[in-house]
């Protein structure tokens, strides 16, 4: 199931609202943590069960580590035990996602011909297990305390607000509300205001912005112009943007409308003025997640400036192919860390004395990456990129281009805006001054999302199909 | 500090929903739009008139009025339609006897088609089959399978719709269990013979015998070897009643029934549909 | 004691602003609570709908629950088709996101261009030329074993003719092209070709004001139209120049054509059909739909929710029309809606008129040309429908594999 549909709005949502508020303190987590199974079981009605397994292994893993560690083991063979409950997590999460890669990556290379796996991708895999690591080390480190209760630690995990595409929280953020946590209206309207703008941003943006770039790439190679090419690769980059902050919005939302305050995972990217401070405001859950779990026990930057970007290197990689199970992915991560290897030690300093130049030196870095992490097909991607850069071939501007420009300026416009802190510092002012007017455009935004999602199956024949 | 009409939490609490009703009210409109008003004004009342009027037209005088424009190529009025009759037909009683029937080509059966043109057949799965072996088209053949002489209401006006010279009725073993006794069946096939001619008196009306099932079904199933009986009473109310009699008794074999022992196969119909071209003397 | 009161002021003014910013935020959640539960619970409380008019289809029913279909994920993805389809205002939501579209700028929705003076102008889809090379083959082969006189007739959509409505910088195929690509591939037989487009091009001129000679807001092209290119037809078809004359009458003005409902806009003025009246009436026989009748209109078709099947009560598969011109020729048409309209105009000329349209016919064409030899065989598409046609080749070639055979 997806926030964004009639099915999670009008159907799942009003039910577990209710049934959550309804219960009893101690049935609440119990009512959450089975309304997130249905909700995951949705979707994946086979992979829950792996899901189950994931956590049921872990919970125990928690437990046997703190146990073993209270009891005196020594460090090497607890050292052990931690690898193993590691490498386990990491195997699931390398059998369901990177295997087939890996097969494809062989067959092209070697010449071999060994058939892919027949395994869909499970939905929030990649979440979900870099959380229960991020519980798994924490637990090793000695940093939190194992949670003893089965429910209170399944919650954690399948929790159905963060569960797909939600921020990566670690165990240390939300450790003390699992087991007490208050919901006051005030707080669940803070969650609802919260999750309005993220449906908004997802379903009016995200999705607009999405259909043009669709329609743009799907332009055959010869009949596309410069001017195009950029409007495409900036359009894929505002529906990613809005794509994933609204979702990470609606589930901050959702969070609290049930008691949790999860952590910050977009504060606006999009006006960085370095690629170093883009990372440090674009999904900041995953990059806040390498840099504690990967980064910093490599030596961070605290070690020699070569092994520095070593550690840079490798973190990069991983980052890279976390978001996906391609090879255009791992380039994805890469090129990042050679630009942030760049204004660490050459760019920098001009950077912080020239922002809006940095800003537009962002911009343009930024969107061409997303053009990298658009196409997992080198060759149409090469294409693009050389069009983009006055090497394909093909003229400056087009009726083609003229035409979506037309179209789609106002909405380039509000993405432009909306990528920006105005708007919100515009609410929240006048959330002080005429709150009235705020309710308005939320229910405006409502009202257009609903309209959105209900027009998503419109589906007209010309003579009746009876 | 801000100049002017300030916002005092008496204003405030009615802004509120002043501003929500506001919201719900601008919903109205697109939910305005999207109804669609089918009201047709006065500028289009000559026009409809007049369509209706059209729709109105007699096409059975209209049919009368082309078929005196047209000159008549069917009808020749010196040749006897049934001179060769006992000749064609002892031809066919030949083929069946020898069960050595010859399939119609594609040319033939549009010919028949042409000379069918004014007559249509209605009935159960048994004229369905006419259909369904493609030797008549859908529009002169009108059938529900499994219904009695009085379920082809729909069907019958149908065929009237036509605009038929004749309309044949081709019924089967259907009417064996529904009708308690061939009277009855017989009187059901007279009801309907006259709902037709109250609108269509000058309508020719046929009905096919009522044929028996196979012996190998009839061995098992008692209650459908009354056949016979109906077949009677049916011969006997045509007779007193002035509607054509088809016998096609003499088409029966054992050989041209099809596995569940009611209907008939492909080679059947051949010699059925070129014996109905042939009584009618088209 | 002046700094004592303001500061009591200010500790009462931030305590008032929090209880204000803590309402608004109750205000919130209440109202998300009561549109999604009240949509919840209008939702449940609703009677599904059956059919949709505007889209011309079923709306989904409840899914049916097996185990099977649950865990292969297929329960989910039709819940959301059933929730999608059966969610209370639908219309009025479709209509919402249109004119928010229509807001933002946006000119065109599922291929229907939204042009100038509330025209809506069908995108002519990406022709395959596979198929076209097919269904130009059959009328080549099927043409060639007629001694009678053929003629293909094609109208081009209002994306050719009005093109100077379109929104700025559209991009469209170019229906001129696919036409010269027709004529060459007719070009070494006998048989004619006509496009329309030029006619109509010319005879925009002439229009008075508020005709058009496409509906603003369907793809089919007007009754004014096709009367437009009456002359030049006729002269395609080598029928003399005296004929009748015509008057048009008003027959609906509640006409919301195809190009609403395929693109989701919201209604605005509707279109007027007319109809074009001949001075001296006709007497003809129609067979249609197994039905004989005096009248090519259909009232039925007037008073329903698409006025335009007010000629022939829409498309049928085979129509016949027996006029009382016995002495004139027999025509057999194959046609797509567009020669609807433009029937009536036919009627003086012939004495026996088949109507075929490969789409729903499906009777033997091999019997049909048995019964009758036809002195005429038109073909009369629109441009659009005839590039994406298939039926119209498999209905020839089933009736040329007959001939082989027999």
């Amino acid at each position: 199931m997806v926030f964004s549909s009639i099915t999670f709005l009008f159907y799942f949502l009003p039910v577990i609202t209710v049934l959550y508020y309804l219960a009893p303190k101690s049935a609440k987590n119990p009512v959450l943590l089975l309304g997130s199974l249905f909700f995951y079981a949705w979707g994946e009605p086979t992979y829950v069960v792996l899901m189950l397994l994931s956590i049921c292994g872990n919970y125990f893993c928690g437990r046997f580590l703190e146990e073993a560690r209270d009891t005196g083991t020594p460090a090497r063979e607890l050292r052990l035990y931690f690898t193993g409950a590691v490498a386990w997590n990491l195997l699931i999460l390398f059998f369901f996602k990177y295997v087939n890669l890996v097969i494809a990556t062989i067959n092209s290379l070697a010449g071999t011909d060994f058939s892919p796996w027949k395994l869909s991708l499970p939905i929030g895999i990649s979440f979900y297990t870099f959380q229960v690591l991020s519980y798994v080390i924490d637990v090793y480190r000695g940093k939190v305390q194992a949670q003893r209760n089965f429910i209170s630690f399944a919650l954690y995990v399948t929790m159905f607000p963060q569960l797909i595409a939600g921020p990566i929280v670690r165990y240390t953020d939300i450790e003390k509300e699992l087991g007490d946590r208050k919901v006051t209206l005030a707080m669940a309207g803070k969650g609802a205001d919260r999750f309005i703008t993220g449906l908004g941003k997802k379903v009016l943006l995200a999705n607009s912005f999405g259909a043009v770039f669709t329609e743009i790439s799907g332009c055959p190679d010869q009949s596309r112009s410069v001017l195009l090419v950029w409007l495409g690769a900036v359009c894929f980059t505002l529906q990613i943007y809005f794509d994933f902050s609204g979702y990470s919005d609606m589930a901050i939302g959702l969070g609290k409308m049930f008691g949790f305050t999860f952590p910050e995972n977009f504060q606006h990217p999009l006006i960085s003025t370095s690629v170093s401070e883009f990372w440090r405001r674009w999904h900041m859950s995953l990059s806040g997640w390498f840099r504690e779990y990967l980064y910093i026990p490599l030596g961070g930057n605290r070690v020699s400036p070569l092994k520095n970007i070593r550690n840079i290197l490798a973190v990069w990689l991983f980052t890279g192919l976390w978001h996906g199970a391609s090879w255009n992915f791992l380039c994805w991560g890469l090129y990042f860390a050679v630009w942030l290897i760049l204004e660490k030690f050459i760019l920098g300093k001009w950077l912080r004395q020239h922002t809006t130049a940095g800003h537009i030196y962002t911009i343009l870095i930024v969107v061409v990456s997303f053009v990298i992490f658009a196409f997992t097909d080198f060759g149409a991607l090469g294409i693009y990129l050389k069009q983009m850069f006055l090497a394909g071939g093909i003229p400056l501007a087009n009726a083609r281009f003229g035409y979506l420009l037309s179209n789609n300026w106002i909405l380039l416009v509000i993405g432009g805006v909306a990528s920006t802190p105005v708007l919100l510092q515009v609410k929240q002012k006048l959330i002080r001054k005429i709150p009235a007017l705020a309710t308005f455009f939320n229910l405006l935004l409502l009202g257009s999302s609903i309209a959105y999602l209900v027009f998503q199956s419109y589906n007209p024949f010309l003579y009746f199909r009876f | 500090m801000r100049r002017g009409k300030k916002l005092n939490r008496r204003n405030q609490s009615i802004l509120t929903p002043v501003f929500v009703g506001v919201a719900c009210l601008l919903f109205l409109i697109p939910a305005c739009q999207s109804r669609r008003s089918l009201y047709e004004g006065e500028n289009s009342a000559r026009g409809r008139a007049y369509v209706e009027a059209e729709g109105q037209r007699d096409p059975m005088e209209v049919l009368n009025l082309l078929q005196s424009a047209q000159p008549q190529p069917m009808q020749n009025g010196t040749e006897d339609p049934y001179a060769d009759f006992e000749q064609n037909w002892s031809l066919l009683k030949e083929e069946i006897n020898t069960l050595t029937i010859r399939q119609l080509t594609q040319e033939e059966i549009a010919q028949y088609g042409q000379r069918l043109s004014g007559v249509q057949f209605v009935g159960d799965s048994l004229a369905q089959a006419i259909y369904d072996y493609g030797l008549a088209d859908g529009d002169h053949v009108w059938f529900r399978r499994g219904a009695v002489i009085n379920d082809l209401g729909e069907e019958t006006q149908n065929a009237i719709n036509m605009l038929p010279e004749r309309i044949v009725f081709f019924v089967g073993a259907n009417a064996l269990n529904y009708y308690p006794s061939g009277q009855a069946f017989a009187e059901a096939c007279l009801n309907q013979c006259r709902n037709i001619l109250s609108q269509r008196p000058d309508l020719r009306l046929y009905f096919c015998s009522m044929l028996p099932v196979s012996d190998e079904l009839a061995a098992y199933r008692e209650d459908l070897t009354t056949a016979g009986e109906y077949d009677q009473a049916l011969r006997e109310m045509c007779a007193a009643n002035g509607i054509e009699y088809i016998d096609i008794n003499w088409m029966v074999r054992q050989e041209l029934y099809i596995e569940d022992g009611i209907h008939f196969n492909r080679d059947f119909y051949q010699i059925w549909l070129r014996y109905m071209v042939l009584y009618m003397g088209l | 004691m002046d700094t004592k009161r303001r500061e009591l002021i200010r500790k009462r003014k931030i305590k008032r602003m929090k209880r204000q910013v803590r309402t608004y935020y109750r205000i919130q959640a209440g109202l998300l609570a009561a549109i999604l539960f009240g949509g919840f619970v209008l939702n449940l409380a609703i009677r599904d709908r059956e059919i949709s008019v505007t889209e011309k289809r079923e709306l989904a029913a409840w899914p049916s629950v097996s185990v099977n279909r649950i865990l292969s994920g297929k329960f989910g993805n039709d819940f959301e088709t059933y929730a999608s389809d059966q969610m209370a205002f639908r219309e009025a939501f479709v209509c919402l996101k249109s004119d928010i579209d229509g807001l933002l700028g946006k000119k065109d929705s599922q291929g229907v261009y939204k042009g100038k003076n509330g025209f809506y102008i069908e995108a002519m889809e990406p022709v395959d030329t596979e198929k076209l090379g097919n269904t130009l083959e059959s009328i080549r082969r099927f043409s060639g074993t007629l001694t009678s006189n053929v003629t293909v007739v094609l109208v081009p959509g209002a994306v050719s003719v009005y093109k100077e409505k379109l929104p700025a910088f559209a991009v469209t195929e170019d229906q001129g092209s696919w036409s010269n690509y027709i004529a060459q591939g007719l070009q070494d037989t006998n048989i004619r070709y006509l496009d329309l487009t030029e006619t109509l091009l010319a005879q925009k001129e002439g229009l008075e004001k508020g005709e058009t000679l496409y509906y603003r807001t369907d793809h089919h092209w007007t009754t004014r139209g096709a009367y437009s290119c009456l002359d030049q037809v006729r002269a395609a078809l080598q029928l003399g120049t005296e004929r009748q004359e015509y008057t048009p009458l008003l027959v609906s003005e509640s006409f919301y054509g195809s190009l609403i409902s395929k693109g989701g806009f919201s209604a605005g003025k509707p279109d007027r059909v007319e109809i074009y009246v001949p001075r001296q009436q006709e007497n003809y026989l129609v067979t249609a739909g197994g039905e004989k009748t005096a009248s090519l209109y259909s009232e039925e078709g007037l008073a329903s929710t698409d006025p335009y099947t007010v000629f022939l009560g829409g498309n049928q598969g085979h129509v016949r029309i027996e006029t009382e011109h016995t002495d004139k020729g027999r025509l057999l048409v194959f046609k797509d809606s567009y020669f609807n309209c433009f029937l009536p105009f036919l009627i003086g000329d012939y004495s026996v008129i088949d109507v075929v349209d490969p789409r729903y016919y499906a009777e033997e064409l091999q019997t049909l040309m048995l019964q009758n030899s036809y002195d005429s065989v038109l073909y009369f598409y629109s441009l659009n429908n005839f590039t994406q046609d298939t039926s119209l080749s498999l209905v020839l070639d089933a009736a040329e594999e007959r001939e082989v055979t027999e």
